[in-house]
């Protein structure tokens, strides 16, 4: 018995063993769960398959017919590839800016210093879905916003904000902005906290303005920081689809369609199987090259 | 050296407390918001003006959703039926999310050490596993559906649970490793002196050092499973029902039940923010894989 554990164990440290034992598991989910679905998505988009059509392999090979009429001819598509690309460089950019504005202002001396920074990281804590309910009920038309705007502006508004496109575009991205601002804020603050006092205090003994301290120091060195967070936020607001949902009001009448609206649509309520898998792997390969090209470099560096 | 007082930071001006206050306003009115709708009953729902605060604040919505007694559904949704009670969606959501939160560990653990010990696998296996995480989920759950229909895996547990291990484990790994790598790596070294085995001084000497980080790790990943809406959507079809989807259900089916449905937004976020704040210092680590570490 001895003998057959200590064979176990040495076989369990040769280099073929570890290698099974601390890889093996993770090799085994991505393969089952993630390569073979692919693989599958792959030669489905490659098909006009739709489950009417009865088992997997009565479709026949297209000749990637599917991509070519997505990229050429079909403007709905493209439309929505277009709104992920705006909605991303909107709402990142605005993100970016209120959380560099909000790390400048917590990096100071106050009382309840701490409880700010903790109430302030709340909103990036909800679930994408209860952020969309939220918001689905500021944004109705008898909703708090326009009661808002009723008082300030001293006359009855009643705008209808999820029932137009670009209103709605509005409210999707405040609703981002809301719930992600706060990690654009925490990863700034964490940049400024890790400056050295030396240098600031230096500065200022110079005679450097505050204003100057934040432009000439604090900001050129969150810039490498900063680069981390509004890469991996750029490439995770393109994935909005919780919020647009909960903005439909469980009506599927989505008037801002991205690529994830449009995926969602054409495989789940279309059931074009074959050609929302086309659509979607497009996206994939530039999300894949925007992911070694640049995420890769900038995570590892 | 110099003393303390002279590293003092910027005092905050009567400007920056007044654009401070603008900001929290701004951050806690949602919330605020979704409390006193869930504590609304239903005849103060939808009025014009809106109330800002309830004429009668009432716990009928959590009751309604927590028990089952036909009488407060009647009281508060009038001839709405409620499809499911939430407390299922509370256990299922428990299962889910706590097992595909400890498979994701347990497998990120082992592979964060054969990347940052033994460079097995290397960038390429960290850059596979980041594209898992940034490939957007539209493109897995496509063929993951008609996988799961041919394997019978739509509408079960396992399906739901392996599915999360596998999308959540990119940063189990990412993340576990930066914590690995910053034990050094000596300290195993003298442990195989001593007579340890290769994987056993990554179990016993390192793995108890990092400990705290990988309980972070494990919190920041079920916060990602707990909430997360769009697998559960697509795989299940009723007999699993995860909190997220009940959400959702309370718009979809039975017109709009801004109470109930505000009533269990409210407790499914308690513990998102519970666990959220405790691990507060390791958001910046968990959400960038690893590459801030403070």
């Amino acid at each position: 018995m001895n003998g057959v554990i200590n064979k176990l164990t040495k076989a369990l440290n040769s280099k073929r063993g570890i290698s099974l034992v601390l890889m093996g598991p993770a090799q085994f989910l991505i393969f089952f769960i993630a390569i073979i679905p692919f693989a599958l998505e792959i030669y489905l988009s490659f098909t006009p398959w739709s489950p009417t059509m009865g088992d997997l392999f009565s479709a026949p090979f297209n000749y990637g017919m599917n991509y070519v009429k997505l990229l050429t001819q079909d403007t709905r598509y493209l439309l929505a590839l277009g709104r992920t690309v705006l909605f991303t460089v909107v709402a990142v950019t605005v993100q970016l800016l209120l959380g560099i504005l909000l790390a400048a202002l917590v990096d100071r001396d106050f009382p309840g210093s701490n409880i700010v920074f903790v109430i302030l990281l709340i909103p990036m804590m909800f679930m994408p879905v209860v952020v969309g309910l939220v918001f689905y009920m500021i944004f109705q038309s008898g909703g708090p916003l326009n009661h808002v705007l009723s008082i300030i502006l001293q006359q009855n508004i009643t705008i209808d904000w999820l029932t137009n496109e670009f209103t709605l575009f509005i409210a999707a991205v405040i609703a981002d902005t809301w719930h992600w601002t706060p990690f654009m804020f925490l990863i700034a603050l964490c940049g400024m906290r890790a400056i050295s006092p030396n240098i600031i205090d230096a500065a200022r003994t110079l005679g450097a303005s505050e204003w100057q301290i934040f432009r000439k120091i604090k900001l050129p060195m969150i810039r490498n920081v900063l680069l981390i967070a509004v890469t991996i936020r750029a490439l995770e607001s393109t994935k909005i689809f919780d919020e647009l949902v909960m903005f439909a009001g469980g009506r599927l009448n989505y008037l801002y369609e991205n690529v994830s609206i449009w995926t969602y649509i054409m495989n789940a309520v279309q059931n074009q199987i074959g050609y929302a898998s086309a659509g979607a792997l497009i996206v994939l390969v530039i999300i894949a090259v925007l992911t070694f090209n640049v995420i890769l470099k900038v995570l590892s560096r | 050296m110099r003393g303390r007082s002279s590293l003092e930071k910027t005092k905050m001006g009567p400007f920056g407390y007044l654009l401070l206050a603008i900001i929290l306003v701004l951050v806690i009115f949602p919330i605020y918001w979704l409390i006193i709708t869930s504590l609304k009953p239903k005849s103060e729902w939808i009025v014009t003006p809106p109330l800002w605060l309830p004429r009668s604040p009432t716990f009928l919505n959590y009751l309604v959703i927590l028990t089952e007694t036909t009488a407060g559904v009647e009281y508060v949704l009038g001839s709405y039926v409620v499809f499911k009670p939430a407390v299922k969606a509370f256990i299922d959501s428990a299962i889910v999310a706590g097992i595909g939160t400890i498979l994701a560990i347990i497998v990120g653990v082992l592979a964060a050490f054969a990347v940052s010990r033994h460079n097995i696998g290397g960038n390429s296996f960290l850059g596979l596993v980041l594209m898992l995480r940034m490939a957007p989920p539209m493109v897995a759950i496509i063929p993951l559906t008609v996988f799961y229909s041919l394997l019978g895996f739509i509408d079960t547990y396992h399906g739901l649970i392996l599915a999360y291990a596998t999308f959540t484990m990119p940063y189990a790994v990412w993340i576990i490793k930066s914590f690995i790598d910053e034990v050094p790596r000596e300290l195993e070294d003298s442990a195989r002196l001593d007579g340890l085995s290769p994987l056993a001084a990554h179990f016993k000497v390192t793995l108890p050092l990092i400990k705290g980080g990988v309980l972070a790790t494990a919190l920041f990943i079920w916060i990602l499973n707990w909430s997360e809406y769009l697998f559960a959507l697509m795989l299940t079809r009723g007999k699993v029902i995860t909190l997220p989807v009940q959400i959702t259900a309370y718009q979809t089916y039975a017109g709009m039940l801004y109470g109930p449905q505000a009533a269990l937004a409210i407790l499914a976020v308690i513990p998102l923010v519970i666990f959220g704040t405790m691990i507060r210092r390791y958001l910046a680590r968990g959400l960038t894989f690893g590459a801030i570490r403070r």
